[in-house]
């Protein structure tokens, strides 16, 4: 009985069972492999093991750093603003106004475009020269003093311009996922607490915020671990220019593999990119487990 | 310590339910109101206007004298325990007393003297390091008591804090929130849609229906004197039994439950002068079911619908069999001491006491 069960089981979970091993561990332990080699494709020199020496490579590759201090760059300007952001969209949006729902609808929508259709957008936004929208706009709000400047080919402005299209691509998700967790907090809660004598801010600041920790932690997690794998914005705003001001690990791992077919190099960055990711899902775990304790 | 004052309140939330009708009601200071009705009556939202939580539609609510309308929760000083408690879940029972002094910005020292003291007098001292999510339902309604308690409002507020607890600790902690009331003398708005807790705990009883306050009173006078006919059946359990009685002028006789018992016509208005514009029309007696006994007069043959023993006391419902046939006479309850001797479907004799009767009009208001 137990054992047909068990066959059953298997039978049943066989297709998933087999997807997931074609298309993610096969890649998994081939990249782990590969990137201890020197294969390049289409190159007439003989496969050779490499060892870790395809690491020291990427490591000592200026460029390969610079990706990777971007990213954390990306990640600590853009997780905490989005993150407030989306808190404060949520707060807002978490009241019984009439048609709230447009609202929450139209909050929601960058979501729901494409990416890519996203940052074709933003470089139109981001157009060089005074007729360009966000040079019209700076100069609008300065009086006139703002000197129209090329966001996407300055190497100080092209890191922060992509994060903004990010950040405001990217808060409505959170949005949502905070304001499920801000809608699961008991109403009796507030009003006790205002009885007890808080004011909107205290209260905020004694029930909603402890009230919301997990769905924070969940949400600041995501997001970081979205920024590490910011690839899309970046291949069409700037292709990891200028200068690599804006390149990334997935943009340095897809150029190395596909435009140069050093796949062995690719290959070892995406273990790179997988260690920083299994990182942050380790910390996750950490603070989280800290929080069932807690409760 | 103040009192409370509801001055013409009407209240209509906004999907148009009139959930209070012109309430005027005056709680003294450090006394008890218990506010009971059937759910839906009003009396939760009596609660919430004054705690400040919804805004009044109409009237005003004083608190010490003063119109306290346009003043949020925070500034009315008052304190409410709720049905569900609402301790905040992510702090200890500790933090969740403390609250309300964190919030007057009292000095640690403080704090901790006066969480102490409260703990002590509601026996959590061993609990203050504990979570909600650890405690029993019994510990819970203590903490919120004490949340409460613990900066000395000048109204307390209750929002039936027992109808989570099962029957044996529900008595015990009543016992306890009287002796605490009586103790710290805090004036207490107390709901409940028990009328048994209402009874037992109220200095007054304030009884709703609909929106609309019915009677007010000691509950004892509320008992005996019952105001219109909904009190009286909503207070006593089981209600007090209502019935047709006619005044008889011709015959000189006071008919009632349609001939089942019958009274001579001059006590009664010997008793009741009043109810001489009565005479022959139609009217409603009421009689509390302990004033039925097997060894009074006047009696009446009446028929066992149902015997309830209850140990020290039986009730026994029965209809009067002398009645007119088809005149939808109700069923009728007695409370009776001792064993259960009548059987369903059978007979016997029972008489009720005339001086206990109350008479009411058709519409339910009471005549005398």
């Amino acid at each position: 009985m137990r054992e047909r069960r068990s066959l059953a089981a298997l039978l049943i979970s066989a297709p998933a069972l087999f997807g997931l091993t074609l298309f993610v561990a096969v890649p998994f332990f081939l990249a782990v492999a590969l990137g201890f080699t020197n294969l390049r494709l289409g190159s007439p020199l003989p496969l050779e093991w490499l060892g870790f020496e395809q690491y020291r490579r990427i490591l000592t590759d200026s460029s390969f750093t610079r990706a990777l201090i971007n990213n954390l760059l990306f990640a600590l300007v853009v997780v905490p603003l989005q993150t407030v952001l989306a808190l404060s969209l949520a707060l807002l949006l978490n009241q019984r106004l009439r048609g709230i729902a447009w609202f929450r609808t139209i909050f929601f929508m960058p979501v729901v475009f494409p990416l890519s259709l996203v940052a074709v957008v933003w470089v139109l936004i981001y157009a060089p020269g005074p007729n360009g929208m966000m040079n019209e706009f700076l100069q609008l709000v300065s009086f006139g003093n703002w000197v129209p400047r090329d966001f996407l080919r300055d190497p100080q402005l092209a890191l922060p311009a992509i994060m903004l299209t990010s950040i405001w691509q990217g808060a409505g998700f959170q949005m949502v996922i905070l304001l499920a967790g801000l809608q699961s907090i008991s109403s009796e809660l507030y009003e006790a607490a205002s009885i007890d004598g808080a004011g909107r801010w205290r209260q905020f600041w004694h029930v909603t915020l402890p009230q919301l920790r997990n769905t924070l932690i969940f949400v600041v997690l995501v997001t970081s671990i979205l920024a590490f794998r910011l690839f899309d914005q970046v291949q069409i705003m700037t292709r990891g220019g200028p200068h690599d001001a804006t390149t990334t690990v997935m943009y340095e791992a897809v150029e190395a593999a596909f435009t140069r077919q050093q796949v062995a190099r690719g290959a070892a960055m995406t273990v790179v990119l997988f260690l920083v990711v299994l990182l942050i899902s380790w910390l996750q775990r950490r603070v989280a487990s800290q929080e069932r304790e807690l409760s | 310590m103040a009192s409370v004052e509801y001055r013409h309140i009407s209240k209509v939330y906004t999907d148009d339910t009139r959930a209070l009708e012109d309430l005027n009601l005056q709680v003294e200071d450090g006394e008890m109101m218990v506010l009971v009705g059937p759910s839906g009556c009003g009396k939760s939202t009596a609660l919430r206007l004054l705690a400040g939580l919804d805004p009044v539609t109409e009237g005003q609510v004083l608190i010490d004298g003063k119109p306290v309308n346009e003043s949020p929760p925070q500034h009315r000083d008052i304190a409410m325990v709720f049905q569900n408690y609402a301790l905040y879940p992510h702090m200890t029972v500790r933090d969740n007393l403390e609250f309300p002094l964190r919030m007057m910005k009292l000095s640690r020292m403080e704090r901790t003297k006066q969480v102490e003291e409260t703990a002590y007098l509601l026996g959590l001292s061993e609990l203050l390091q504990r979570r909600p999510k650890e405690l029993s339902g019994g510990q819970c309604q203590r903490v919120a008591m004490g949340r409460a308690l613990v900066r000395k409002p000048k109204v307390f507020l209750m929002d039936e804090p027992l109808s989570n607890l099962d029957a044996k600790l529900r008595i015990q902690i009543r016992a306890e929130i009287a002796a605490l009331q009586k103790r710290l003398g805090v004036t207490t708005l107390y709901v409940t849609h028990d009328q048994v807790e209402a009874m037992t705990l109220g200095d007054r009883i304030a009884v709703l229906n609909g929106g609309r306050l019915q009677q007010v009173g000691r509950p004892q006078e509320l008992y005996d004197k019952p105001d219109n006919t909904f009190v009286a059946s909503f207070l006593g359990n089981p209600g007090m039994n209502i019935f047709s009685a006619r005044l008889n002028s011709e015959a000189a006789i006071v008919d009632l439950a349609d001939g089942g018992w019958q009274i001579p016509l001059e006590s009664l208005l010997a008793q009741k002068p009043q109810m001489k514009q009565y005479l022959d029309r139609p009217l409603m007696a009421g009689l509390r079911p302990e004033a039925f006994s097997t060894q009074i007069t006047p009696s009446a043959e009446v028929v066992v619908e149902a015997v309830e023993p209850l140990g020290h006391e039986r009730l026994v419902y029965f209809t009067p069999s002398d009645t007119m046939s088809g005149s939808g006479q109700e069923t009728l309850v007695a409370r009776l001491t001792g064993l259960p001797r009548e059987r369903v479907g059978e007979s016997f004799r029972v008489g009720l006491d005339p001086t206990r009767l109350c008479f009411f009009n058709k519409e339910g208001e009471v005549i005398a």
